[in-house]
Parts: C-alpha cells; sequence; structure tokens
C-alpha cells in the first residue's frame, strides 16, 4: 500500500496493511536533532528567512515537513499556513483602544471587527501548501497533507465564555463570525487540492469549558457547516479538541458530521480502546500517544509498550491513525522518541529506525 | 465618646474623636493563639487563659484587658457564649502551649498531623506537621452532576464540609426554640455589659459555599457551564440564609450594631468573577439578603471578602454594603488613596490599616509604625474608617510589631 492508500483505508475503515502514523505537530529541539539543521518550520524560520528570504524560507519549511516524513516513515503529514511577508512600517496597524472590560462588549467589539474584516486567507499565507506539493511530485511523493481550520475554540477566550453565559445572541454571533472564516479558508485549500481539513478548536481540559447544551447550542451545528461543505467537495473533516471529551463525545462526533478525531488526550481520560468499541466503526482515530507523560517522563521501555498498546486498541478495520496526542516538545526526549518509533516499526516488522545524529 | 458611638460615627461618615479599632471583633481581625500568648507577654498581662474559638484558623479570643490595651472598640457577639472553662477542653498548639478548644469538636492526631473530624469520623480536614491552620480535605459534593442538581439536600451536606460544620462558639446553637432563647439571652447579657460596638457575624455566604461543597475549580466552572443549575442553588441558599436571617435576628438584632456577612470573592491580582458576572448571578441575592438584614435590625452590614475588589465596589454599594472589610491593600487596585477618593463617601473601609502580608510579620516596629501613619492618614479623615489590620495576625508575627501598630493608631 502506499501512504495515501493506507490512509484512506483508514478513514474507509478498511483494514490497512499496517496502521498510518504521521506525527501532528513535532517541534524544535527534537525536530533539529533529527534534522540535523534547525527546522525551518520551527526554531529555524528566522535563520531561513535571513538567509533565503521569505519564498526561499516557505519553501525550506516544506522541504524541512518533507525530508522529516520521509526519515521517520510518515504516511500523512500536517502543515499550517505559513508566516506572510512582515508589512512594511508604514502599513503596520496603529494599535488599537484597549478593549472593554465588559465582557460582552468586549466581544461585541470583536464580532464587528471580524464581520468587517471577513476575507479568504491572502495567498502568500498557504504557500507551503503549493511548495509541498511541488516538492512531493519532485521526489515522486504523494503524501495526504492535513490542514487546520479551527475557528470554534473556547480555550482562555473569557470574554467569550462569558458571553456564552451572559448574552448567547453575541457568543453565537461569534461563532457563526467563525465559520464564515473557516468556510473561506476552506475553499482555498479545496482550491489547491487539499482533502483533509481540522475543524473545531480546543475547549477541554481535565474537563469540558463548555456544558454539552452549550456545546450542541453554540459549536456542533458551525463545526456540522464545515464538514457538509468538506463532504460536498469529496473532502474530510477531522474535529481536534483536547480534554476530556466524553461528556458530549457523540455531539463532537456524530453532532458535527466529521470523520475523524484528532488530539485524543489519553491524559484526560481519552483511551483509545474504549473510543474504538464505541465509535470505531464510524469515525477515524488520530493518536494517542501520551506526550505529556509517558513519552515525556517514561522509560524508553515503557514509550515502546505504550506504543504497542496503542496499536492493538486501535487495530481492526482501520479507523486509526498512530500520532501523539498533541505537540511534541522539548520535553520529550530523543531516546524516548525513538523508542515511540521503533515500538511502532517493530510491531509491523519493519526495519528498526537508526539515528546517525 | 463610648466606642459603640465612635463606630457608628465612623461607619457613618462622621469624623469620630479618634480612629476606631477593631482587635478581634470577628473572625478575620483576630490573632492566631500562638502569636496571642506572646502578645499577651509582651503587653505584661499574665491574667486570662488562651482559647482558642476559631479552630480552623487558630485564632485566640481576644480577652477585655488585651482589647482595652489596644483601644479595641468591638467585641463578637461570640463573646456572650461559653464563658469561663465550661465546654472547652484541653489541647496544645503546635509549638507547644497549653490552650482550650472547644468540647464539641473532634480532633484526633495521627503522626505528626491534627485531623478534624465529623460525624462517623469523616475527616474534614487536616492541619499537617508544621502547618499552622486546618485545610479541607473533603468536599462534600464533589462528584455529584451539577446541571441536574435540584438541591433539595442542599442544608444537610452542610454537616459534611469541613468550614461549615466547625461552628464558632455562638454559632455552635441550633436556631431552635432552645437555641434561639440562648442566643437572646446571651446577646442581651452582651450588650448590658459593655459599651463596645457587638459585632453579631452571620455569614451568608454565596460565592464561598459552593466551594466548600464543589471545591473551587469545579464551582467556577459549574458558573459558566451549567448558569440556569447555578441560579437554582443560589435562590436555594438565599432562601436557607433568608430563613435563618429572620430567626437569628430576632433573637440578637436589637443587641447588635454591626452584621457581618461573608464571601471572598477576591484575590491577590482582583477579582475572582467579573463584574458582569458578579451582576447577574450574586448582586440579586446579595441585595436582597443586606436589604432584609436592614429591615429586621438596626445594624450596618459589613461584607468580609479578602482580594482585589476594586471592579466589584460600586455593585456592592448598590446591593446595599455600609462597610467593607479587610481592605486588601497589596491586592491588584486596592490602593488607599484611590478607595478613599473613589469610594470614601459612600463606604465605610474597615480595614487596610496596616499590610499583614508583608510589613507586619516583616518589617520592623518602626516600619510599622510609620505604615500604618500613612494609612490612617489616608483612610480616617471625615469617619468611613475603623482601623483594623488587613487580615488576622498570623502566629509568626513579632509582637513588637503588633504593639507597634496598635500603639501607631493610637497616636
Amino acid at each position: 500500500m502506499t501512504s495515501r492508500e493506507r490512509v484512506e483505508a483508514a478513514f474507509e475503515h478498511r483494514e490497512p496493511d499496517r496502521t498510518p502514523v504521521f506525527e501532528y505537530v513535532l517541534l524544535s529541539p527534537l525536530a533539529d536533532r533529527l534534522l540535523g539543521r534547525p527546522y525551518a518550520v520551527d526554531a529555524g524560520w528566522g535563520r531561513a528567512l535571513a538567509e533565503r528570504g521569505w519564498e526561499g524560507a516557505v519553501r525550506q519549511r516544506a522541504i524541512d515537513h518533507l525530508d522529516l516524513a520521509v526519515l521517520l516513515g510518515h504516511d500523512l503529514l500536517y502543515a499550517v499556513p505559513n508566516p506572510v511577508p512582515e508589512p512594511t512600517a508604514a502599513g503596520s496597524p496603529a494599535p488599537g483602544a484597549p478593549p472593554p472590560a465588559d465582557p460582552v462588549e468586549a466581544l461585541r467589539r470583536r464580532n464587528e471587527r471580524a464581520a468587517e474584516s471577513l476575507a479568504p486567507p491572502a495567498d502568500e499565507g498557504l504557500l507551503i501548501y503549493r511548495a509541498l506539493r511541488e516538492e512531493m511530485e519532485r521526489r515522486g511523493l504523494d503524501l495526504p497533507v492535513l490542514a487546520p481550520a479551527y475557528a470554534h475554540g473556547i480555550w482562555t477566550d473569557t470574554d467569550l465564555m462569558q458571553a456564552m453565559v451572559l448574552a448567547p445572541e453575541v457568543a453565537a454571533e461569534h461563532f457563526a463570525l467563525a465559520t464564515r472564516q473557516s468556510l473561506a479558508r476552506i475553499e482555498k485549500y479545496l482550491e489547491l487540492g487539499l482533502d483533509l481539513i481540522g475543524v473545531g478548536g480546543d475547549f477541554a481540559g481535565q474537563r469540558p469549558m463548555i456544558s454539552p447544551q452549550m456545546y450542541r447550542r453554540f459549536i456542533a451545528p458551525e463545526v456540522r457547516q464545515l464538514s457538509r461543505r468538506l463532504h460536498a467537495a469529496g473532502a474530510r473533516a477531522v474535529n481536534a479538541s483536547d480534554g476530556d471529551l466524553w461528556p458530549v463525545i457523540d455531539d463532537f462526533l456524530a453532532g458535527c458530521e466529521v470523520d475523524a478525531y484528532l488530539e485524543i488526550d489519553l491524559h484526560a481520560g481519552m483511551g483509545i480502546g474504549p473510543l474504538k468499541e464505541a465509535y470505531g466503526d464510524r469515525f477515524t482515530l488520530f493518536g494517542n500517544l501520551d506526550c505529556g507523560n509517558t513519552l515525556s517522563f517514561g522509560t524508553p521501555e515503557e514509550v515502546g509498550t505504550h506504543v504497542t498498546d496503542c496499536l492493538r486498541a486501535g487495530w481492526g478495520d482501520g479507523g486509526h491513525i498512530l500520532c501523539a496526542s498533541n505537540a511534541i516538545t522539548a520535553s520529550v526526549p530523543l531516546a524516548n522518541y525513538l523508542a515511540a518509533v521503533n515500538g511502532y516499526r517493530g510491531f509491523f516488522d519493519l526495519e528498526p529506525f537508526t539515528f546517525h545524529g | 465618646m463610648t466606642s459603640r458611638q465612635r463606630i457608628l460615627d465612623a461607619i457613618e461618615h462622621r469624623q469620630p474623636d479618634r480612629v476606631p479599632i477593631d482587635f478581634g471583633g470577628h473572625r478575620s481581625s483576630g490573632i492566631m493563639a500562638m502569636g496571642y500568648a506572646r502578645l499577651k507577654e509582651a503587653l505584661g498581662i499574665s491574667s486570662g487563659g488562651l482559647y482558642v474559638y476559631d479552630f480552623i484558623q487558630q485564632l485566640a479570643i481576644v480577652e477585655p484587658d488585651v482589647i482595652d490595651a489596644v483601644g479595641g472598640d468591638t467585641v463578637e457577639l461570640g463573646r456572650a457564649f461559653m464563658p469561663g472553662d465550661e465546654g472547652w477542653k484541653d489541647w496544645t498548639l503546635p509549638d507547644g502551649t497549653p490552650c482550650k478548644i472547644p468540647a464539641y469538636l473532634e480532633v484526633e492526631k495521627r503522626g505528626g498531623d491534627w485531623w478534624l473530624l465529623g460525624e462517623d469520623g469523616l475527616e474534614l480536614g487536616v492541619q499537617k506537621e508544621g502547618c499552622l491552620y486546618f485545610e479541607q480535605t473533603h468536599f462534600p459534593c464533589l462528584d455529584r452532576a451539577f446541571d441536574e442538581e435540584r438541591f433539595d439536600d442542599l442544608e444537610e451536606t452542610f454537616g459534611r464540609s469541613m468550614w461549615l460544620s466547625t461552628p464558632h462558639p455562638g454559632a455552635h446553637l441550633a436556631l431552635d426554640e432552645a437555641g434561639l432563647a440562648e442566643l437572646a439571652a446571651g446577646a442581651a447579657r452582651l450588650r448590658a455589659s459593655t459599651d463596645r460596638a457587638v459585632i453579631g457575624l452571620f455569614g451568608g455566604n454565596l460565592f464561598e459555599i459552593p466551594q466548600f461543597l464543589y471545591r473551587i475549580d469545579n464551582h467556577l466552572a459549574n458558573i459558566g457551564l451549567y448558569p440556569e443549575a447555578h441560579h437554582r442553588m443560589l435562590q436555594k441558599l438565599c432562601d436557607l440564609h433568608l430563613a435563618d436571617l429572620e430567626k437569628w435576628l430576632g433573637a440578637v438584632g436589637e443587641h447588635i450594631d454591626v452584621i457581618l456577612f461573608g464571601d471572598d470573592l477576591g484575590g491577590q491580582t482582583g477579582p475572582l468573577i467579573s463584574p458582569a458576572m458578579y451582576r447577574e448571578f450574586l448582586k440579586p441575592y446579595h441585595s436582597k439578603l443586606w436589604h432584609r438584614a436592614r429591615e429586621l435590625a438596626d445594624a450596618k452590614v459589613m461584607l468580609h471578602s479578602c482580594g482585589g475588589l476594586e471592579p466589584l465596589l460600586g455593585d456592592l454599594i448598590e446591593a446595599g454594603l455600609d462597610t467593607i472589610n479587610p481592605v486588601q491593600i497589596t491586592s491588584e487596585g486596592m490602593d488607599p488613596r484611590h478607595l478613599k477618593d473613589a469610594y470614601g463617601d459612600r463606604l465605610c473601609f474597615w480595614g487596610g490599616g496596616c499590610d499583614t502580608r508583608d510589613v507586619l510579620p516583616h518589617g520592623t516596629p518602626q516600619e510599622v509604625r510609620d505604615h500604618v501613619r500613612r494609612q490612617v492618614d489616608i483612610f480616617g479623615p471625615g469617619g468611613g474608617f475603623v482601623f483594623q489590620q488587613v487580615h488576622n495576625i498570623m502566629a509568626d508575627v513579632p509582637a513588637q510589631n503588633i504593639v507597634a501598630m496598635f500603639e501607631a493608631v493610637n497616636e
């Protein structure tokens, strides 16, 4: 199977030859060490910009993305829009007035500004996707690319959270505007041939920060619109949020009409085993190696066992793509990350990965 | 001018003959028992005893000789009850000092830790070895699904929360016929025996009780996630408080000068709840309670609320507050000059007289004096100020600093 066929099989709930694997967000310094140079997607961006100019730096990001994917045997990759060229001093926006203290008024003003500035994302910010396609063509690769259209999170947005209680109509307007902005972004992605889109956004930690009733009222109908647009275009919607989602899991998956669940947060109680049992025949599960605990603070042996357990729990009629539950940050030791890579490779009798860095 | 009149003048924004002083008139203006023993020694007072009347906070009863020595103008209603050694039992403070605690408390030492026990041995709270006071360990409603709650058994859950089931003398009396009769008789006796302003501690907490039951993280999330259920809880709490208020003020109302409500609404960096959320959830109920108190008794309404409250003060005044305590001047927005200028004509500041976080424990006696003089110069003019250090004096505060503090106020 090619990587694309493997990923397709996972989404169509057919048995792949092996579970597809990728890394959602792999950051410096680990990415730098694996690449043997500063990673232009993270810590190396400034250097790439200085050495290669804006377009050259974006193309270096594409190269780095693909070099890591090839090195680690990934079947798909996740890429966020690239930074646009910095405005000249004359074009920089003037600092605005401080936001009102009243949370409803603050959100109302944000809504006004969002409505005035509704527009598709700038083409310059999407150069990374063209660069990835061109680089893959040059290398003879065909990896699906996951791109974000997250706009319906509430995490840390205390004005929004209070407005959901104090002035629901203002909160509803915020989410409706978020949908319009996401749809505009999705249209651009579709034009670029992307067919795997992240939707939703963070709304939970060790407990949900929104009630099931409010999730059904404010968020599910909006994300559903995105899913329907993506499905109409033959693309797929991947709903993403950290945290304990059990109280809203039906609405998060079926209610939003998405195809997959990303950022499955083991530390918050979201085990892939129970999820596979309840939803594995209908939704594809991305995850869920525990980046915050086992990968960061376990031993390499514990990491290897964790990977094996995760693959076993996710196996059966497709529907599983292995990755960490969220970003691989500086807290993850290289030895642990390599143990995760080789835990996967060992499970499927692949040659071990040997790191020569 | 009597102490009572001095306090009332201050609350009514008339300049009293001197700045009135509260020391130990309620559970946030006192002193921990270990520090109290040293203070008495520094004052040369050897009479009396050491009675820990607020066991959780390890607060000592401040005796009349000590109140006289510092020029205090207040007395807590609770001093009418459990006089002498009857109703008390022996205990030993963490520093080995013998003292007495209310006999109705169940405490048990396990290793180096002291546990406060409730009914059936329930572990309500613990004072870990080396710690100065008790921390709540059991939250009776922690695992309850909040959104579907009708709160029919709300009052029963109080008995399984440390803060709600560990009464101080006076509050240990049930509000039944016998208890109310004892309350009324005690309050009348106390009133007749003193010209100090009598402070009655009612409580009526609305923001804190859910924290005692559900834990603060769950409580704050529940407000946002389940606003209708939270309103149901507040309505139920308010109804319970109103019913108690009727009975309690019926017994003691004519004998007290100040009724104290409690609800910590602030933290070091500002309010724990935004003004908009305060107006939606708490203000209507606070207003109802405080206005009913005014109807039932000729007493001034005081709220004890720690922290940076400045953004809430306008709403608190509108809700019916006469005086605010403890005026935590080191918190965000609580600059004394700003507070006096912006709110001094409408609100009496009961506290803010001496910073208990840095100056009182860590300053020199001279630094304490200078600091207190500045605070009195700002808050004192035109009345509207009752001197109190920002909160209870901790066990490790040097006695000479406490003496310097009161000397500076009385200059």
